[in-house]
């Protein structure tokens, strides 16, 4: 606009020469302080990565790392309030309002850290390589500690379904010396096993195993006892009987051992998840840290 | 001054655009400058919000567990002199209103963090933050609400108020039919009561009185049982006695072999029955005296795991919520 007035000026012979020179000196003041604007924002906005940047990825970082905190606490309260829920026959409505509360705020909690970890990929500070690079594996490490702990949500709702269900009257609250054991043991061993079927959806490696295992020493004894209500007489029932009552002797033996696999294996997954994330996470650190020394150093150099 | 008709008409064409290009320069010095003024703003509501309204956050929560204590032990200590529910209700109403406006200055606090922040929509990570932050805060100071309102119904149970205390029915019953007499009528105001805590704010009073209420049903079945067997036992008595008469009989009469064996079969039948019978009573007698027995530690464990554990819970939750709103704030600050 200023080069224009400029040449129209310049285009007008005799001109009064004074006002010319105004309008000159006013289009250079203009261009001049158009220019001191336009630097003035171009620098409050750099265009390259700067060290706000990398601190703002860095202060990203540790809310990941802080927030992975709350997932134990998260889940010990919904695997209370839902075993609760289930071994006090609270009632359909109550599970579900467990379910929809409680773990439904885990899945949120997973959802915002997915976010944020998705927000820090978009930092502009990833066009170092090497911050990029560091940030992708913390990015693999964090993601899989999340997805840990949406499937040990999954896990907890199938055990206590079913472990935790219908399959904790079978040794707890039947009457091994009654009369009709054989027969109440086999129609609660059923519900048992049927559950343990559902439960098996969505569950991972190890849960299922626990569950087949719980699910064989169930079968077993149940076949046992379905021996004592095929029975033709007296005596053989006494006898099959006798036999499934010591059975019954070695099944605390065998879900014990399930559950001592079950407990190693998740402990060990589990650990070595939370294992690369820390050093994942140290690594990034260093490298944001050296990041920000190289800025800090480039700043002092141009003082 | 004189101006040649000719050159006069570009003198205000010169004059517009010279006005023109001031204007938008002046135009554009103003956006600059206001946007740099909301940058400012945002950044001092975003420090206030982390050092001022933050810090009188956790300060509020602070001051909830000990006026929560203070109202527990005075709403017991009225209780115990002894007094009714209402006259001990009435003796602890300062601990009671302290409590009540520690969690009114604590709702507060959390109103001014939620609505304080001015921030814009490019503040994803705050927004997100502090809704965190408020739901578990919101769920601490309901859960601590509804531990002080249900006290007194809790802390009632097993006083007359309730009469659960009639459960543990004792020596009470001459025999066991009685026995289950008396736990059934302990039962219909005790569960009332139960039912009614099942409705409270607080979880570990919930979940207390769902197990609370299955174990009363366990006793009352087991009382059933065992009052069952009982009956069932002086019928047995009664039938060995009428064998025996019967024994006795065909002895006199000098009765056939087949007679005895029949005699013998039904003798077996009926061993079978006291045998069954007695494994019954065994199970139920043993079942129910370790209910009535477990109920104490059952009442006890509400405070010291439960309870406890659920102070734990968000001791542990919010401060990490808390941090995490300081460190989004950093980030959106850092420059």
């Amino acid at each position: 606009m200023g080069d224009m007035n400029l040449e129209e000026t310049i285009s007008e012979p005799g001109r009064s020469g004074s006002r010319r020179t105004v309008i000159i000196v006013v289009a250079v003041v203009v261009a001049l302080v158009a220019a001191g604007l336009g630097t003035w924002f171009a620098l409050s906005r750099p265009a390259g990565p700067g060290r706000a940047d990398v601190v703002r990825l860095d202060k990203q970082r540790v809310i990941v790392d802080n927030s992975m905190n709350l997932y134990d606490p998260l889940v010990q309260q919904f695997s209370g309030r839902y075993s609760n829920a289930i071994s006090e026959k609270a009632g359909q409505a109550e599970e579900d309002k467990v379910l929809s509360q409680d773990r439904e705020r885990i899945v949120r909690e997973s959802q915002v850290n997915r976010d944020r970890l998705q927000q820090m990929a978009e930092s502009p500070a990833l066009q170092d390589q090497e911050v990029a690079e560091s940030f992708n594996r913390f990015k693999d490490q964090y993601g899989a500690v999340i997805a840990y702990n949406d499937q040990l949500v999954v896990n907890t709702s199938n055990i206590y379904r079913s472990v935790g269900g219908p399959c904790a009257a079978l040794h707890s609250s039947l009457n091994v010396a009654s009369e009709t054991y054989a027969q109440d043991y086999v129609k609660s061993a059923d519900e048992c096993l049927a559950a343990l079927g559902t439960a098996k959806e969505g569950a991972d490696a190890e849960t299922t195993t626990l569950l087949t295992d719980v699910e064989s020493v169930i079968r077993g004894q149940r076949d046992k006892q379905q021996e004592v209500l095929n029975s033709k007489d007296n005596f053989e029932r006494l006898s099959k009987s006798t036999l499934a009552g010591i059975a019954l002797l070695d099944i605390n033996d065998a879900f014990a051992k399930a559950q001592t696999t079950y407990e190693t294996a998740t402990k060990d997954k589990y650990s070595k998840i939370i294992e690369s994330a820390n050093s994942s996470n140290s690594e990034f650190e260093g490298v944001l840290k050296k990041s920000l020394e190289q800025f800090d150093a480039a700043s002092g150099e141009g003082k | 001054m004189t101006i040649e008709p000719v050159r006069s008409k570009r003198r205000p064409v010169l004059i517009a655009l010279a006005i023109a290009v001031v204007l938008a320069v002046v135009a554009s010095a103003v956006v600059i400058a206001l946007t740099n003024f909301a940058g400012q703003q945002r950044k001092e509501s975003l420090a206030l919000l982390k050092e001022d309204r933050l810090t009188s956050l956790v300060e509020a929560r602070g001051k909830i567990q000990p006026a929560v204590n203070a109202y527990l032990a005075a709403y017991k200590k009225a209780r115990n002199v002894p007094a009714s529910r209402e006259d001990a209700e009435k003796n602890s109403a300062k601990e009671r209103d302290e409590f009540q406006q520690a969690v009114d200055s604590a709702r507060t606090a959390l109103n001014d963090v939620q609505t304080g922040n001015g921030a814009g929509g490019e503040a994803e990570t705050i927004a997100v933050a502090i809704t965190q932050l408020g739901d578990s805060y919101q769920a601490y100071l309901d859960s601590m609400e509804g531990l002080v309102e249900s006290y007194p119904q809790f802390e009632g149970l097993f006083r007359e108020d309730a009469g659960c205390s009639g459960l543990f029915v004792g020596s009470k019953a001459a025999n066991l039919r009685e026995r289950q007499t008396l736990l059934a009528q302990a039962a219909v105001p005790c569960r009332e009561a139960v039912n009614q805590l099942k409705k409270s704010k607080n979880i570990s009073y919930v979940e207390f009185a769902r197990t609370l209420d299955n174990e009363i049903a366990q006793l009352e079945s087991h009382a059933e049982t065992t009052a069952k067997s009982e009956e069932n036992y002086n019928e047995f008595v009664r039938l060995k006695d009428e064998y025996v008469k019967k024994i006795d009989d065909a002895t006199a009469r000098n009765a056939p072999e087949a007679e005895y064996l029949k005699i013998a079969d039904e003798l077996k039948a009926l061993n079978t029955r006291i045998r069954n019978n007695r494994s019954e009573f065994d199970f139920a007698a043993k079942r129910y005296v370790s209910g009535v027995k477990d109920m104490p530690t059952l009442v006890e464990d509400v405070f010291s795991k439960n309870v406890a554990a659920q102070i734990k819970h968000h001791d542990t939750v919010i401060p990490v919520r808390v941090q995490v709103l300081k460190d989004a704030i950093d980030a959106e600050l850092a420059e």
